[in-house]
């Protein structure tokens, strides 16, 4: 067993309303910024997972983000796996 | 925006500004409260600025910008707020009320931080809020017995305050504590004022206890405090 | 019509003698676009064709009634030149499968209802019925249907000033969330749809589109299957920072600024607010879809249609002043655009690239839906009476029990996530008296409001559990000095292709009218939400009623607390036979059984003297005996105002149906000992039997009857019972 650091990125899922990314974009060209567009805002997660391997870890990860962390309705994420 | 119809006449009735940003909700009720205390309160879009007659502004609760990203974060740079520190500056009183005091935090005005209530979630609770002695003294505050014991709805998910410094650098600031634990906030705080005394900030809403018919009139004395402070010409 | 036309129409929930009507009424095929049009116009939750001519068996006139059925939202005349425009929506299928956003999207879309009748919106109420909070998945529904209307209500700003929540497994899979919003509207400022003025500009203002809840209207109206996780791109994402913008841009305008009409786009979203605009207005509508303000890239007409994208409006510009109205939008931070042009000849078009995608008669997509006449079951298969069980020799056992249950036991730590002062207008909120009380501005004078439905009961007898819910809204309003005016229904039932579900809505609507008509007053409006079942069979039918009253006086409204030193009064005549009821429910393990025990004119009696009695200034406590009967209506107001009492009384029959059976006509009053004599006397000559029984004070609860104590429990033992489904972990 060995000990893997996860950071998990929960975001809105293409084509579905993000009312938070609109807000904060209209907030920035309300600074009158004009050379930045923002697109989504998300959630970061960071964990520990313990399991035989990357992929045993990965696993375990997405089986977590199925059951609990993520709404498959509105949202997708991403995981970075390393072992620590 | 409509607000309340006033039956006095407004000419002889000194002016309070309410900031309304977009997701403001609150605007209306901070107006009715000045209204009641003397006051004729005037809407300010935030893109806009306060007019130069105007001694007082307040930043009412709500959900500004959605509150989202952080509460009050989005709302700081509009020009309404601003203009908010020289209003200070020459004499002005700036209240800030729930969604208002996170915006007074975010814009520098108030020191330390709201971050999420602990324990988490919105809440809403009619709470007790007891008046401290406070080395600051306060036009906000002239007609709060110290010691007394005041009855107001608080209405938030982020209003749990904290200081890098702790209790002791904002002991002396701190007017009102809650009587028990509401929100995780350092010391119970309930609100605070700055160095002057003539920026307030309050999380739970006095704004929301100035009518007979509602809960409690035992948030009056603070719009009427700010009134004797007009009218007796110590802004 | 081509098989791959037919197929699609199918594909979409149209019905093979809906196509041919279709065909036959245009005398050609339709467009693709078109068929998708008629399949969300001509869904259940759009067309109401399954219930439509059963529901005019309502009465829907009175003097005081400014805008009624057909409306936005039903609005009466509350006083002081003010109307309260209020309505029910039923978001039951988007929350069974998106909680949250399924939650938060229905009070949006209810709030725009009430905006589109011209009125500032100030309160939400809600009344839900969620599986049992044991079963993790009803729990789960429970808890993001709660946040969802906390988010959105909170962050709007409007109070959620009460409402109710039935936990019961016949609701398992298939909750249902009713949202009611109210608002106030001066007479004159009340808000039309009916598109005029050929030539006039359609404005488009609000959030862009996006293929949210594509043929949503349709999605309503299917049952919940197996493959529902397959709908879940159907749901929306409701933002209320958007909505709150929106509001304010649409109340700041008006016939001032060139309005001629309007409509939120709920349902159907763009397809239905312009063919209705233009049918109400017997006049047409062109929609220039590339000028839609769309959110996604690559969007079919089809969906540009009838995307029901949350936080929009149409409107009716007079022409000249149509780019001075998109710039009033967008002052407030709202998209908006001159999306089309009203027409003569009724056809409601749309246009794609110069193309004609649509060309249809407006009021055969608004109002030309045929009828469905489902067959009915004869008679409905009769309900066993509940086992026998022994009745207890002492009453605290069960009433501790019966103050514990789901849905009846304390929800302040639920009400707790909503805000229910923020607007300043909330004299009585959730849980301090039977319905919410409202004041006007600058005045004393209010209105009461309450929602309720009895579920339980209609499952035993939809009539007569229809006429309860009235009775139960009658007592309630009374109980704060209100004379129910007028009532908005959210009728929610099982699908209507089964024919004894359809005798059940027959039902429903049958005891919904009579109960109107004996309390002579009219239904304003409402909602019909259908084709709520899962695998295990249908809900039970389940009528909200969402009702008001003036208070002409809000400093005289009791409270729903008792207080030491009141001489207690109970009035109606109780009675101890068995019957559906909670306790039965609970006493022998069945859900149903019995009969369901309603007396309208006994409720209205009792109305009268409680309504008479507290303009007096007479009374200090009400609280009508509900669900749990007598006895637990007078241990809630002993829990909550932490106050004890000792009754003394005689009576006839089993003792815990006495206690704990649930008749109509039924309260406990609490006045100061000098109006005692005063308030007996009124009684008398209203006709309703009362009697003092006691007074309050100490820390027990004690009722003796004759020699016999039968209930002796502490407050703190009632509070500690009361109050336990907080950490049970409920919603």
């Amino acid at each position: 067993m060995a000990t893997f650091k996860v950071e998990l990125i929960v975001k809105p899922k293409s084509g579905v309303r993000d009312p938070q990314g609109e807000a904060v974009d209209g907030a920035v060209r309300g600074l009158e910024v004009k050379n930045v567009k923002v697109h989504q805002v998300g959630r970061f997660l960071s964990m520990d997972v313990t399991a035989t391997s990357e992929e045993d870890a990965r696993r375990a990860v997405d089986d977590l983000c199925k059951r609990l962390l993520v709404n498959p309705n509105l949202e997708t994420y991403s995981a970075q796996v390393t072992k620590s | 925006m409509s607000g309340p119809s006033s039956s006095a006449p407004s000419g002889a009735r000194p002016k309070a500004a309410v900031i309304v940003f977009p997701g403001t909700n609150g605007d209306r009720d901070m107006a009715e409260s000045f209204e009641r205390a003397g006051f004729t309160p005037v809407y300010v879009d935030s893109r806009e600025t306060a007019p130069a007659d105007c001694k007082i502004a307040g930043v009412p609760g709500g959900f500004s910008y959605g509150d989202y990203w952080r509460a009050g974060m989005l709302a700081r740079y509009a020009p309404a707020m601003r203009a908010l520190p020289e209003l200070v500056a020459k004499g002005g009183l700036v209240i800030g009320i729930c969604n208002g005091f996170q915006i007074l935090v975010e814009a520098g005005m108030l020191p330390g931080a709201l971050t999420y209530n602990n324990p988490p979630g919105f809440k809403h609770k009619w709470v007790t809020v007891e008046a401290r002695e406070t080395k600051v003294k306060s036009p906000w505050l002239t007609r709060v017995q110290r010691g007394a014991k005041l009855r107001w709805p608080m209405a938030h998910g982020e209003g749990n305050y904290y200081h890098p410094g702790g209790w002791d650098a904002i002991a002396d600031n701190v007017p009102f504590v809650y009587d028990r634990n509401m929100n995780g906030s350092i010391g119970n705080t309930a609100a605070l004022l700055d160095a002057t005394g003539r920026v307030f900030g309050v999380m739970p809403h006095p704004d929301r206890a100035s009518d007979p018919h509602i809960g409690s009139t035992d948030g009056s004395a603070i719009f009427e405090s700010a009134y004797d402070a007009v009218a007796q010409g110590r802004v | 019509m081509k098989p791959e036309l037919h197929n699609a129409g199918i594909a979409m929930g149209l019905k093979p003698h809906e196509l041919d009507h279709i065909e036959t009424q245009l005398g050609r095929e339709p467009r693709l676009p078109e068929l998708a049009v008629f399949a969300g116009m001509w869904s259940e939750h759009c067309s109401y064709k399954s219930s439509r001519s059963r529901l005019g068996m309502m009465p829907r006139e009175a003097p005081y009634l400014l805008a009624g059925p057909g409306s936005h939202a039903g609005a009466v005349d509350v006083g002081e030149g003010w109307a309260v425009a209020f309505k029910i929506e039923s978001h039951n299928h988007p929350s069974a499968v998106e909680p949250y956003q399924g939650a938060a999207t229905g009070v949006g879309g209810i709030l725009r209802d009430v905006i589109a009748q011209g009125a500032r919106p100030c309160l939400v109420m809600d009344s839900l019925c969620f599986g049992p909070p044991h079963d993790p998945k009803s729990r789960h529904i429970a808890q993001g249907v709660v946040a969802g209307i906390a988010g959105y209500g909170n962050a709007i700003g409007l109070p959620n000033v009460g409402g109710k929540t039935v936990y019961d497994p016949r609701y398992e899979g298939n909750p249902l969330v009713n949202a009611l919003a109210a608002g106030l509207v001066r007479h004159d400022g009340m808000r039309t749809a009916k598109a005029a003025g050929i030539g006039n500009a359609v404005i488009y203002a609000g959030a862009s589109t996006g293929r949210d809840g594509i043929l949503g209207a349709a999605f309503a109206s299917v049952e919940l299957g197996e493959d529902t996780t397959e709908k879940r791109s159907h749901v929306q994402v409701g933002d209320p920072f958007t909505g709150k913008k929106l509001m304010e841009a649409c109340l700041a305008f008006g016939p001032e600024h060139g309005m001629v009409a309007c409509q939120d786009m709920g349902a159907c979203g763009l397809t239905c607010a312009a063919s209705e605009m233009a049918t109400l207005g017997g006049v047409g509508i062109d929609l220039s879809l590339d000028a839609v303000p769309l959110r996604e890239a690559g969007m079919e007409p089809f969906e540009v249609l009838v995307s029901e994208s949350q936080e929009r409006f149409l409107f009716v510009v007079e022409a000249k002043r149509a780019a001075e109205a998109v710039k009033h939008f967008e002052h407030y931070g709202v998209h908006a655009a001159v999306i089309g042009t009203v027409t003569e000849g009724g056809r409601f078009r749309a246009l794609w690239n110069g193309e004609v995608v649509v060309d249809l008669p407006a009021a055969l997509v608004a109002n030309g839906a045929p009828k469905l006449n489902w067959p009915e079951a004869p008679t409905l298969p009769p309900v066993a009476e509940y086992a026998d069980f022994a009745a207890p020799k002492d009453l605290s056992k069960p009433l501790l029990r019966m103050l514990s249950e789901p849905g009846i036991a304390d929800l302040t730590h639920l009400y707790d996530h909503y805000d229910h002062t923020v607007g300043n207008r909330t004299v009585r909120g959730p849980g301090e008296a039977e319905a919410a009380v409202m004041k006007l501005p600058n005045s004393a004078r209010g209105f009461a409001i309450t929602i309720t439905g009895r579920g339980e009961l209609c499952a035993v007898d939809a009539y007569k559990g229809s006429l309860a819910a009235l009775g139960e809204a009658t007592r309630n309003l009374a109980c704060v000095g209100a004379r129910i005016m007028a009532i908005t229904d959210g009728i929610n039932h099982g699908p209507p292709s089964d024919p004894v579900e359809n005798k059940k809505l027959t039902e429903t609507i049958r005891g919904l009218a009579d109960g109107l008509k004996a309390l002579e007053i009219p239904v304003t409006g409402g909602n019909v939400s259908l084709y709520n079942a899962t695998a295990d069979g249908a809900i039970p039918p389940t009528p909200m009623v969402g009702a008001i009253g003036i208070v002409e006086d809000v400093s005289r409204v009791p409270r729903a607390e008792l207080t030491t030193d009141l001489a207690l009064i109970l009035c109606g005549t109780p009675q101890a036979t068995p019957m559906t009821s909670a306790y039965g429910r609970i006493a022998s393990g069945q859900l149903a059984g019995g009969s369901v025990n309603v007396d309208l004119a006994a409720d209205k009696r009792l109305a009268q003297l409680l309504v008479d009695a507290i303009r007096r200034g007479m009374v200090s406590f009400a609280k009508d005996a509900g669900a749990g009967g007598l006895l637990v209506a007078l241990a809630k107001g002993c829990a909550r105002g932490r106050v004890g009492a000792t009754v003394a009384y005689t009576f006839e029959g089993r003792l815990d149906w006495h206690f704990f059976g649930e008749t109509s006509g039924v309260a406990w009053v609490g006045v100061e000992p000098r109006f005692a004599e005063a308030f007996l006397a009124m009684a008398k000559s209203s006709g309703v039997a009362a009697m003092r029984l006691g007074n309050t004070g100490g820390s027990r609860l004690t009722i003796k009857t004759g020699e016999s104590t039968v209930l002796d429990v502490s407050i703190d033992a009632l509070r500690k019972a009361f109050m336990s489904s907080a950490e049970r972990g409920s919603a």
